[in-house]
């Protein structure tokens, strides 16, 4: 069987998809099956939402500014000074692998982790590039954006209940200086799959989800009776409806949806939460992030990202170029703040997950950029490097404790299993539950391809 | 989006002996804790207190000792020429603890 969405289609014995089937994915693509007409075939019973909903969900932390490989998760302590930095490494509970001593307590949870040091992409030392590569599994083309990796999950499997499939803490990445493309959109997949952007600070006392509240001046009667209106015009509307005019009343549908939904409003009380649960996760924009993403998990979100900073100019952030100006984080910002940031609120995730039994259904996937270049720079920062870099896996069927792949002596290149960003999203897709040999998404002109490119890492399966 | 950093942590600190306790952080920020020894009123070590929750300082010299705790706190990276943080800093965010060898 093949899967096309959650429409399974029949494949001949030996020789792959049918003509018949083929022809029959071809039109449900063309259908769009956008969420209303989803929840319509799930009503009917046509459509087997079950065996979507079996899918493990993903949380995303996304560094954005990328930290250098030699000064976290890959360290060279025998490589000369101007490499190895200023950092020691220290043992993790994972014999033989050691990295940052400002990560003392995801030493502790490295049997859980699955290390990748060996990423790289080849294309240009921007931050955009390797946010799109990272984000979409693909490189950049105007022409065609490619969907965040949360779009396709929101496509292919759909919302559960009232709640968004794909959801970006807390707000979108703006200017990391190279253009607007950051990965974060559905692409071609259309506005009925673009990411709940959250656009609020869940670190804030004040702290309220904009997109929640019924404006000032109106009642939820008088909003319940703007949407029948709005209703009655959609419907002349389908007489001339498009694809694109579908997906308009998706989004409208979703919208309304999360406005009312008492589901949501509960997933976003992030205050309903002991004090001891908020401390333990840094009572920061990051740290409250990641809790509300658990929360979200817990809710029926499939797929969270938390981006940690949405610049890099200006703030301590992981882009350490040491300039003096505008781009000045140094090792003391790594030491001080954003090492022990990360450390305390991705344990604490870890951590809360695996005490919900949330963890075997969630990945979590930390991921950046590029790595940082191995010499450090004349001022005591080091520059975009995308020909190595490490990010990690865990949670999901992911296989903890162990390492993928290894760089050279001062961490320039892979040494061995060189993997590229297609493959840590194949990986998470994988992590997910998800056969890619025969689930399916409509691409560009509603055409059935694959979720993506590339093959998963075996080894990080066991 | 501008980063917060909520309330003011705290923490309590018991002694035995030469080894000291805190408490979890109350209104953690999540960022660096340190402990910072002093002895005659003179600060000798900061030694890193995320990962545990007891520190025993090894030095044994005579003298009157002062441990407390701290926490990052972050307000802005701007930096002066030495590469030194000119407005964010560390900040005592305990009961101080002494002993006298």
């Amino acid at each position: 069987m093949l899967n096309v969405g959650n429409v399974r289609m029949p494949v001949c014995r030996g020789h792959g998809l049918s003509r018949r089937s083929f022809l029959s994915a071809g039109t449900a693509g063309l259908a769009g099956l956008v969420l209303p007409d989803l929840l319509k075939l799930e009503a009917s019973g046509a459509v087997k939402s079950k065996n979507g909903s079996k899918i493990r969900n993903c949380i995303t932390i996304f560094l954005v500014g990328s930290p250098g490989q030699l000064d976290t998760w890959d360290m060279k302590p025998d490589a000369p000074e101007n490499v190895r930095g200023k950092f020691k490494p220290i043992q993790t509970n994972v014999n033989g692998v050691r990295i940052c001593e400002h990560f003392p307590l995801m030493a502790r949870h490295m049997d859980q982790i699955a290390l990748i040091r060996s990423l790289h992409h080849k294309t240009g030392a921007t931050h955009e590039n390797g946010q799109r590569w990272m984000m979409t599994g693909h490189d950049f083309n105007p022409d065609s954006v490619k969907p965040h990796v949360g779009s396709i999950i929101s496509r292919v499997y759909g919302p559960k209940g009232d709640m968004p499939a794909n959801v970006i803490l807390p707000g979108k990445i703006g200017n990391t200086g190279a253009g607007d493309f950051h990965g974060q959109t559905a692409g071609y997949l259309g506005s009925a799959h673009e990411p709940f952007f959250l656009n609020a600070d869940p670190a804030r006392p004040d702290f309220k989800v904009g997109d929640l509240d019924v404006p000032p001046g109106e009642s939820s009667s008088r909003l319940d009776n703007r949407k029948r209106l709005l209703e009655q015009v959609d419907e002349l509307q389908r007489r001339t409806e498009t694809r694109s005019t579908t997906q308009h009343d998706a989004s409208y549908e979703r919208a309304f949806r999360l406005l009312f939904s008492s589901e949501a409003k509960r997933a976003f009380a992030i205050d309903q939460e002991p004090e001891k649960v908020r401390d333990r996760y840094g009572r920061n924009t990051f740290g409250q992030s990641c809790l509300m993403a658990r929360r979200l998990i817990e809710s029926g979100v499939r797929y969270v990202t938390v981006n940690h900073f949405d610049t890099v100019f200006g703030l301590s952030c992981w882009d350490m170029h040491a300039d003096g100006g505008g781009l000045n984080n140094t090792y003391l910002d790594y030491e001080r703040h954003l090492c022990p940031q990360f450390d305390w609120a991705f344990t604490a995730l870890i951590d809360d997950l695996k005490q919900s039994g949330l963890l075997e259904e969630t990945v979590i996937a930390v991921l950046s950029e590029f790595g940082r270049t191995p010499q450090v720079n004349g001022r005591g920062g080091r520059d975009h490097y995308p020909a190595a870099w490490t990010n990690f896996l865990c949670g999901g069927n992911i296989k903890g404790g162990q390492v993928v792949g290894s760089t050279d002596k001062i961490g320039s290149r892979p040494n061995d299993s060189p993997i590229e960003p297609p493959q840590v999203i194949a990986t998470i897709f994988k992590g997910m539950g998800i056969d890619l040999d025969t689930t399916m998404m409509p691409g560009p002109g509603e055409r059935p391809i694959r979720l993506v490119e590339a093959e998963p890492i075996r080894q990080l399966f066991a | 989006m501008e980063q917060k950093f909520d309330g003011t942590p705290k923490a309590e600190l018991r002694l035995e002996g030469r080894r000291v306790t805190r408490s979890d952080v109350a209104n953690d920020w999540g960022l660096m804790l340190r402990w910072v020894v002093k002895r005659d009123g003179k600060e000798i070590a900061t030694v890193a207190a995320r990962a545990d929750a007891t520190y025993e300082h090894p030095d044994k010299t005579p003298g009157h000792y002062e441990i407390e705790l701290q926490t990052w706190k972050y307000v802005n990276y701007a930096k002066d020429a030495k590469g030194e943080f000119t407005v964010s800093k560390f900040v005592t965010i305990s009961n101080v603890v002494k002993y006298k060898i």
